[in-house]
């Protein structure tokens, strides 16, 4: 009996662990996902500001988390004008926005871009937080530049 | 009531399945890294690959563009991986990256070539 009593919290911590890190890969791949289908529908002319788009988003794999506000999006158009600098043209973005910040803010550290060109940035944050945060990260980052 | 010959069981059992479980978690851990590496790798050839396509003859500025996206989405060095390797051939771009194994380098396998592709046109 004492040794089942001695090895059940290593088990546990070990079902723990693995549970842990497994929740932190998928939410990682649903961060991916959700970063790459909305820079395709960004590139593909879509209006973020119309509801049937955000309800797209919301249905996507993954979008439950921006709909349920434990993580943010962000869609900036950035462009290069002739002049050499660089300028937010476009900038949407959902979910817990104040928690998280957005690397378009600065847009040069982002992309290297030619002059007159312009690229789609998206990017996700997700909350991680669980019982092995202290193991695995605590926020889930993911961009995409299309 | 238990006899004395039994004492120590739950030890021995739970060594055997320590032996076979937690190689096969690191196993498992390591797959998961390397699905991550491949999947984000396959983005950003695939947003590389849309980048140079606005420039349709191939010559240095559509090579410029691979390179810029590339950067931007996979630059080098990214999740622990090794030099980046990109061909450009015949319409398809190609990018080879060494991801690195956590649980593997105790089978001597250090790391695991991720190859992303997608075409140019």
């Amino acid at each position: 009996m004492l040794e089942f009593a001695l090895l059940t919290p290593v088990i546990a911590a070990l079902i723990i662990g693995f549970a842990g890190v497994s929740i932190t890969f998928v939410r990682a791949m649903q961060a991916d996902q959700i970063c790459q289908q909305v820079a395709r529908m960004a590139a593909g002319g879509a209006n973020f500001d119309q509801e049937r788009v955000k309800a797209e988003i919301y249905n996507l794999y993954g979008g439950k988390t921006l709909q349920d506000r434990a993580g943010v999006l962000y869609v900036t158009h950035i462009v290069r004008e002739a002049s050499g600098g660089y300028r937010k043209d476009k900038v949407f973005q959902f979910g817990q926005v104040n928690r998280w910040p957005s690397a378009a803010d600065l847009p040069e550290s982002v992309i290297s871009l030619e002059l007159g060109e312009g690229a789609w940035v998206t990017e996700v944050w997700f909350d991680n937080d669980s019982l092995v945060s202290r193991i695995t990260p605590r926020d889930l980052h993911s961009r995409s530049v299309l | 009531m238990r006899r004395r010959n039994q004492r120590g069981l739950a030890i021995v059992t739970f060594s055997m399945i320590a032996a076979v479980m937690v190689p096969f978690l690191g196993l498992t851990m390591d797959a998961a890294m390397l699905c991550v590496v491949k999947e984000r790798l396959t983005t950003a050839v695939s947003c590389a690959a849309s980048a140079a396509a606005r420039y349709p003859e191939q010559g240095t500025k559509m090579e410029s563009a691979v390179h810029r996206f590339l950067d931007a989405n996979f630059p080098e060095g990214h999740m622990g991986t090794g030099a980046r390797t990109v061909a450009i051939k015949g319409g398809q771009l190609e990018v080879r990256v060494d991801a690195p194994t956590y649980f593997m380098k105790l089978i001597h396998v250090r790391s695991v070539e991720v190859v992303a592709s997608h075409s140019l046109r």
